[in-house]
C-alpha cells in the first residue's frame, strides 16, 4: 500500500479520479494501519479514486479488527465465535451506507465478507489492489 | 503433555515485558471498551484482560498444569483473540494483550496442541513455502496465465521471474495464486502501469503471510520469514513488498 | 508493650524500613525490567524511541486519550483517586511537620479542610471501584482475591487517617493503626500490581515507543 501511495505521489501510477461512483468505506486493518501506520497513505488514494468516500467509525487506529486475523481465517473451529463477534465490525459498515467496502488485507477481505453476510450488511467487499487496478489509467 | 518442555517454554517467554505486564495489569477492564469480541458480545470472557489468566494460572502452579488446563488455555487465547492490538490502546497501562496471547499460544505450540486448521496451514507453509500447498508449478503457471489475460489489455506488461537487479521483490497472499487469481491480475497490473522495476521469485519465499507468527511458534515464524529475506537478498533488490 | 510505644517505633525505624524498601524496591523494579528486557527480551528495548514513549506518558497523564473519552466516570474516579491519595499523602500538614521534625526539612502544605474533602474525594472514588467490582460482571469476573487486598491496603491508610485527624475514635489506636497501615502499603507497593507506581512510567513507554516505531501516531 505504501508502495502504491508512493508511486502515486511520485506520478509514476496514474489513476482515474473519482473512478468509482458509489458511496465506499474503507477497512483500516490491524496490520497496515494500527500496527503499520499506513492511515495517510491509504487516505491519499482512496480519496483520489473515489467519488463518495466515506469514513466508517472507529477508524484508522482505532479501527476494529474484521474478526479474520490472528489465525481466525484459518480456524474452523472457532468458526461460529468469530462470526458472532463479528457485530462490531458489521455494524459499523452499516452505518456508513456504503455499496463498497474496500478492504486492504486477505484477512480482512474474508473477516469483512463473512461478517457482512452473517449480519445482512448490503455492502460488496472489494481488494484494494482490484478497487485501484480498476482505476489506473492507461491513458488510451 | 511434556511437563519439562511447558516448563521450558514458560521460561523462555518469561522475558521483561511479560513479567511486568503481567503484574500490573490491575484487571480494571477498561480493555474491554477496546474489544471487537466483546463490544459484540459483552460476555466477561471477552474482556480482553481476560486472556491472560490461563497465562496467571499457569505460572503461579509453575508450569503444573494438566491437558485439560492446556484445552481451556487454547480455547481462550486462539478462540478469543485475533491479536489486533486495539485494547492496548485503551489500557491506561499500554499493556500489550496480544503480546501476551502470543507468549501464550507458544505455550500451547510447545504442547502441539496449537488449533488443527492453523497447524495444517504451517505445515504446508513450512514444506511447499506457502500455507495452502501450492506447487512450484502452479504458481509459475498461474503468473504466466494471468499475465497473458494482462497483456491483452496492456501489451507491454511483463512479471519478471527471478530477475536480479530488480528494485522491488513482489510477494503474494497464496490464496491470490489458488483461488483468485484476479487479483494477481490486478497487482501484475498496478506495478507495471507503474512502470516499477519488479520481480516476482520462484524460491520458497513468495508467500508474504506468516502463520508462524499466528500460531504463536517462534522457529517457524522466523524460518518462514528468513525464506522471503533470503529471496530478496539472492536477487539483489532494495524491497520487498508484501501483498496489499 | 504500650500502644504509644508500638507508635514510637511505627513512625520511627519502622517507617525508615518502609520508606527505603519502598524507593529500593520501586528502584529496583525499573533496574530489574532494563536487566531482563537486554538479557531475556531484546526487542523490548531495540529502536527505542525517547519521544514517543514521553508523549505517550503525557498522553496518559492527563486525561487526553481515548479511554478517557470512552469511560469518563472511571477516568474522572481514576484521576481523583490517584490524585487525592498523593495530595494527602505529601502535602498534609500533619505529615510534613514530621518531616521537619526528622529531617528539618519543610514544603507547603494543604489547609486541613481541604485534606479532608480530598480524603472524601478518596473514599468516594474508592466506593465506586468496589461498586464496579462487584456490579459490573466484566470486572467481576477479572477480579481476583489480590485485587481486594490490595484495595484495602491503600483505603486503610487513609481511612484510619481521617477517623484519627476527625477525632471520631480513639485517637491513639487510629492513628497507630494509621501509622502501621501506610508502612504496611509502602512495604507491599514494590511487590504487587502497585508496583505501577513506577511501572506505569515503564510500561507507557515501551508501549508509546513501541507505536511510535511503527509510526502510527498519536492515540
Amino acid at each position: 500500500m505504501k508502495m502504491w501511495a508512493d508511486l502515486f505521489r511520485a506520478g509514476r501510477l496514474k489513476l482515474k479520479r473519482h473512478f468509482h461512483k458509489e458511496p465506499a468505506t474503507f477497512q483500516d486493518s490491524c496490520n497496515f494501519i494500527r500496527n503499520a501506520g499506513h492511515f495517510d497513505d491509504s487516505r491519499l488514494l482512496l480519496h483520489h479514486v473515489a467519488a463518495d468516500f466515506r469514513e466508517m467509525h472507529p477508524n484508522g487506529n482505532h479501527t476494529y479488527c474484521c474478526g479474520s486475523g490472528g489465525g481466525h481465517g484459518l480456524m474452523a473451529e472457532y468458526k461460529q465465535k468469530r462470526l458472532a463477534t463479528a457485530k462490531a465490525k458489521a455494524e459499523a459498515i452499516r452505518a456508513t451506507g456504503a455499496e463498497v467496502a474496500v478492504v486492504a488485507c486477505h484477512n480482512c477481505e474474508d473477516g469483512i465478507r463473512d461478517g457482512v453476510k452473517a449480519f445482512d450488511v448490503p455492502v460488496q467487499v472489494h481488494l484494494f489492489s482490484e478497487y485501484l487496478a480498476e482505476a489506473v489509467d492507461l491513458g488510451e | 503433555m511434556d511437563l519439562d518442555i511447558l516448563k521450558q517454554a514458560l521460561a523462555s517467554r518469561s522475558g521483561a515485558r511479560l513479567k511486568m505486564w503481567m503484574e500490573i495489569c490491575a484487571r480494571c477492564g477498561l480493555c474491554a471498551q477496546g474489544c471487537h469480541f466483546y463490544q459484540s458480545d459483552p460476555r466477561p470472557e471477552h474482556v480482553p484482560a481476560y486472556r491472560l489468566k490461563p497465562l496467571a494460572e499457569l505460572m503461579r502452579r509453575k508450569g503444573n498444569v494438566d491437558e485439560a488446563f492446556m484445552q481451556e488455555l487454547v480455547d481462550t487465547v486462539y478462540g478469543t483473540c485475533t491479536m489486533c492490538q486495539r485494547c492496548t490502546m485503551f489500557c491506561p497501562h499500554g499493556i500489550s494483550i496480544a503480546f501476551l496471547v502470543r507468549a501464550t499460544r507458544a505455550l500451547a505450540v510447545s504442547q502441539g496442541m496449537t488449533p488443527q486448521g492453523l497447524a495444517s496451514g504451517l505445515a504446508n507453509a513450512l514444506e511447499f513455502g506457502n500455507n495452502l500447498g501450492i506447487s512450484e508449478e502452479d504458481y509459475r503457471e498461474t503468473v504466466e496465465w494471468q499475465l497473458e489475460e494482462l497483456q491483452a489489455e496492456m501489451p507491454d506488461a511483463r512479471a519478471p521471474m527471478d530477475k536480479h537487479g530488480a528494485e522491488v521483490l513482489v510477494t503474494f497472499h497464496p490464496r491470490d495464486i489458488k483461488f483468485y487469481p484476479q487479483n494477481l491480475y490486478n497487482y501484475l497490473k498496478l506495478y507495471n502501469a507503474a512502470g516499477l522495476n519488479f520481480t516476482l521469485t520462484s524460491s520458497k519465499g513468495w508467500d508474504s503471510t506468516n502463520i508462524g507468527l499466528f500460531a504463536g511458534d517462534d522457529p517457524a515464524a522466523a524460518e518462514l520469514a528468513g525464506r522471503v529475506v533470503a529471496a530478496g537478498e539472492n536477487l539483489g533488490v532494495r524491497t520487498i513488498l508484501s501483498a496489499e | 508493650m504500650t500502644l504509644l510505644s508500638v507508635y514510637d517505633f511505627a513512625a520511627g525505624p519502622l517507617f525508615a524500613i518502609a520508606l527505603s524498601v519502598f524507593l529500593l524496591g520501586s528502584a529496583y523494579r525499573v533496574l530489574r525490567f532494563i536487566l531482563l528486557a537486554k538479557k531475556a527480551d531484546p526487542a523490548a528495548l531495540k529502536g527505542f524511541r525517547p519521544a514517543w514513549a514521553l508523549k505517550s506518558i503525557l498522553h496518559w497523564l492527563i486525561p487526553a486519550n481515548i479511554t478517557a473519552r470512552a469511560n469518563p466516570l472511571m477516568t474522572v474516579a481514576g484521576f481523583a483517586f490517584h490524585l487525592a491519595f498523593f495530595a494527602v499523602a505529601l502535602l498534609l500538614s500533619a505529615h510534613v511537620v514530621l518531616w521537619d521534625l526528622a529531617w528539618n526539612v519543610s514544603w507547603p502544605t494543604l489547609p486541613d479542610a481541604a485534606a479532608d474533602w480530598l480524603t472524601y474525594l478518596f473514599l468516594a472514588s474508592a466506593a465506586f471501584f468496589i461498586w464496579r467490582r462487584l456490579a459490573l460482571a466484566h470486572v467481576r469476573a477479572l477480579t481476583t482475591p489480590s485485587d481486594w487486598l490490595v484495595l484495602a491496603l491503600t483505603l486503610a491508610p487513609m481511612l484510619t487517617g481521617l477517623i484519627a485527624n476527625r477525632q471520631w475514635g480513639d485517637y491513639d489506636l487510629f492513628i497507630t493503626a494509621h501509622v502501621l497501615s501506610a508502612n504496611l502499603l509502602l512495604i507491599a507497593a514494590p511487590c504487587t500490581k502497585l508496583s505501577h507506581v513506577v511501572l506505569f512510567f515503564v510500561s507507557r513507554a515501551v508501549t508509546g515507543s513501541d507505536f511510535g516505531k511503527r509510526s502510527v501516531g498519536a492515540w
